[in-house]
């Protein structure tokens, strides 16, 4: 899982919880790929992100890389952000390790990469 | 539509003939009209895709012509259109007409040429295509021939129609141009699913994905997700056009590649099988983002609008199973195991059946929520072809139908590509007013009633719903066609069964009667007055037999 999708994920399909947002990550596994970078799809994607989700993602996962606290003006001319960014939301995969429900503590675990959302038939 | 209204050939715009594949006629118009308006191209239809493989329109320029063909699927090659007529001296005139400024750059003494002839629907010996040629004479060559690479192409295209037993000696239509470029049907075969690493019972055929990624106007950098990825066929289609892609599925052993393998050559999955596996084989896995297993029922994303486009196969109870989280037990029952089972890493929650109309329901109003502006939602919706009426299309307030277009798939049922946009985001309230029918629903039960037809109803069927050799749909005959034919209700076809199953009943209750006296007036007509009176006897047990029959074909 790319913290990309971790941005977007929530887990507010378990009965009662309001947000889910952002879901804590436990990593037990993390791999570095090579993704070629992409200026227009990362400015692109910049605006729909939720910046402190992605922080706490990117502390999470021990890959904090000194990103500002609140996403600077001007981004789309800070190369060096935006290469950042590309790294932290591309690059960096949790292979194994879970999804944890801030509200119910519900963990989804990752396996090969791949986050598991589903919610047993007692919690819908 | 979008194009200028002018007709008239005039200096600014051209004239350019399309030779389109035989096959996915009601996927031309959708398709290159879709790829023009993505790239901005202004295009005229002077005639629009029907029946036979060729298209003509209007285009600004040669480069415009190019960015259209550097997309379609289904179109073979683009020709410059220097004339066209019903016989020879039609399109002598016409070429003759064509302006000369035009023509003489490409036939200069400093460019090379050669004359291609090729028919449709009949083959020509060498000495009839070099008399066609000689024909051509008139024309003013001043470059030398050059067979193996010329700068100027010229293909005289000649129409002997559709029907391979009926060959006219004349051609219904002939046609001169000067090559320009081909299409992208190389693609088919680069991306077939006979060398695609991983696959599944319903992996998307590669000309299919393709054109629906051109109907999802899919461009470089954009968000594509498939909320029924599967092996995620449609993503390496999307991938391919420059997207990054996301997908979902509630199958945890399909995304995983721990499915029975469906080749049939192929007895266990290979290590190395995954949707990621796909793409990078065609060199795309700087594209993949991720996927993940997901109930569509309750999707976990937040609602914010980051999608470009969704396009997606979305199961139809037939190959796969139509399937959300849940349980048919009342909610006591886990009341003291409910904490130690949702802690569990290997519980496999039960499910059970996701009707078609809420998969619908539920895919459109995620497109309304997550789709940019101006985003594209394509589909497939599987259909009774007896049933179908444009009503049945879902809808909602914030998406506009574009296009729909059928490929039949048996008989009676077919599927419909369905290409919505979103026009603009729901309001308060407005998230999940999608509108369903309820004749979605019935699909799966239809088909399988329908697997129950006799010969002659499904022959009878056949005559009424017309398809090509190749099995496609002919979505423009079917309207005559429906006019003309003779119709008969689907709620007979159960009906049909159960008298066979009375019969068989009389049969044995009846040691004397000759059996297959009896068998061969199941086969003839119905004026068989033993036939009649069993039916009339048996109205009520017909109709307890019909219920019965539905409610098996409901459970799984």
């Amino acid at each position: 899982m790319k913290l990309i999708t971790h941005n977007m994920l929530t887990s507010k399909g378990i009965k009662n919880v309001k947000e889910g947002f952002p879901l804590k990550i436990q990593a037990d596994e993390v791999k570095n790929v090579d993704i070629d970078f992409d200026r227009e799809f990362i400015s692109r994607m910049i605006p729909k992100l939720d910046w402190n989700a992605l922080t706490f993602a990117a502390q999470c996962v021990g890959h904090q890389e000194d990103l500002p606290d609140t996403l600077p003006e001007g981004y789309e001319n800070d190369d060096d952000l935006l290469k950042k960014l590309h790294h932290i939301l591309l690059e960096v995969e949790v292979i194994n390790g879970c999804l944890e429900c801030p509200e119910t503590q519900r963990k989804f675990p990752i396996s090969n990469g791949i986050p598991n959302m589903l919610l047993n038939e007692d919690e819908v | 539509m979008m194009a200028a209204t002018s007709t008239m050939c005039t200096q600014t715009t051209r004239r350019y003939l399309l030779w389109c594949a035989n096959e996915h006629i009601e996927f031309r118009l959708p398709e290159l009209e879709s790829i023009a308006l993505m790239f901005n191209i202004p295009i005229t239809w002077i005639d629009k895709p029907k029946e036979d493989p060729y298209v003509i329109l209007e285009m600004n320029s040669e480069n415009d012509a190019r960015k259209l063909m550097s997309r379609s699927m289904l179109v073979r090659s683009c020709f410059e259109l220097w004339g066209q007529g019903e016989n020879e001296a039609e399109l002598h005139a016409s070429v003759k007409s064509f302006p000369n400024n035009l023509m003489k750059p490409h036939l200069a003494k400093e460019k090379t040429f050669k004359v291609r002839v090729e028919s449709f629907n009949k083959t020509l010996s060498i000495s009839e295509k070099l008399k066609k040629i000689e024909s051509l004479s008139f024309l003013p060559f001043e470059g030398s021939v050059n067979l193996k690479k010329a700068d100027t192409c010229l293909h005289l295209i000649e129409y002997y129609g559709l029907q391979p037993n009926e060959v006219p000696i004349i051609p219904f239509k002939s046609f001169l141009g000067r090559w320009v470029v081909e299409g992208q049907r190389e693609l088919i075969d680069k991306f077939s699913l006979k060398r695609r690493t991983y696959i599944g019972s319903t992996s998307m055929d590669a000309q299919l994905a393709f054109i629906m990624s051109n109907c999802a106007q899919v461009q470089p950098g954009h968000v594509v997700v498939d909320p029924f990825v599967g092996t995620g066929s449609i993503l390496v289609s999307a991938a391919h056009c420059g997207a990054y892609v996301w997908g979902w599925d509630i199958d945890y052993l399909t995304l995983h590649a721990r499915t029975k393998p469906t080749r049939h050559s192929q007895k266990q999955r290979q290590a190395g099988e995954s949707i990621f596996s796909n793409l990078k084989q065609y060199g795309l896995e700087h594209q993949y983002v991720d996927v993940v297993v997901m109930d569509n029922a309750r999707p976990c994303w937040r609602g914010v609008p980051y999608v470009d486009a969704i396009i997606t196969d979305p199961p139809y109870g037939i190959r796969e199973s139509i399937e959300c989280v849940g349980s048919l037990k009342v909610p006591k029952d886990f009341e003291d195991g409910s904490k130690q089972q949702s802690s569990s890493a290997h519980h496999f929650p039960s499910k059970i059946t996701y009707s078609l109309s809420d998969i619908f329901r539920d895919l459109i109003n995620f497109a309304a929520i997550h789709l940019v502006i101006g985003g594209r939602l394509v589909f497939w919706l599987p259909v009774f072809r007896e049933d179908y009426h444009e009503s049945m299309i879902p809808s909602h307030p914030c998406l506009e139908l574009l296009f729909n277009s059928e490929q039949v798939l048996t008989v009676h049922s077919s599927r419909r590509l369905v290409t919505f946009c979103k026009t603009r985001h729901p309001q308060e309230g407005e998230t999940a007013t999608a509108q369903v029918t309820d004749l979605t629903a019935s699909f799966r039960e239809k088909f399988f009633q329908a697997s129950l037809m006799t010969k002659q109803e499904r022959a009878s069927m056949k005559s009424r719903f017309p398809r090509d050799k190749r099995g496609q749909g002919l979505g423009y005959r079917l309207l005559e066609a429906q006019n003309n034919a003779k119709i008969i209700k689907m709620d007979d076809v159960p009906e049909s069964e159960t008298i066979n199953r009375d019969e068989r009943q009389t049969i044995s209750q009846e040691p004397n009667t000759d059996i297959e006296d009896l068998s061969c007036l199941e086969e003839t007509a119905e004026t068989d007055g033993l036939r009649k009176v069993q039916r009339n006897n048996t109205d009520s047990e017909k109709e307890e037999n019909f219920k019965d029959a539905k409610n098996k074909s409901v459970t799984p």
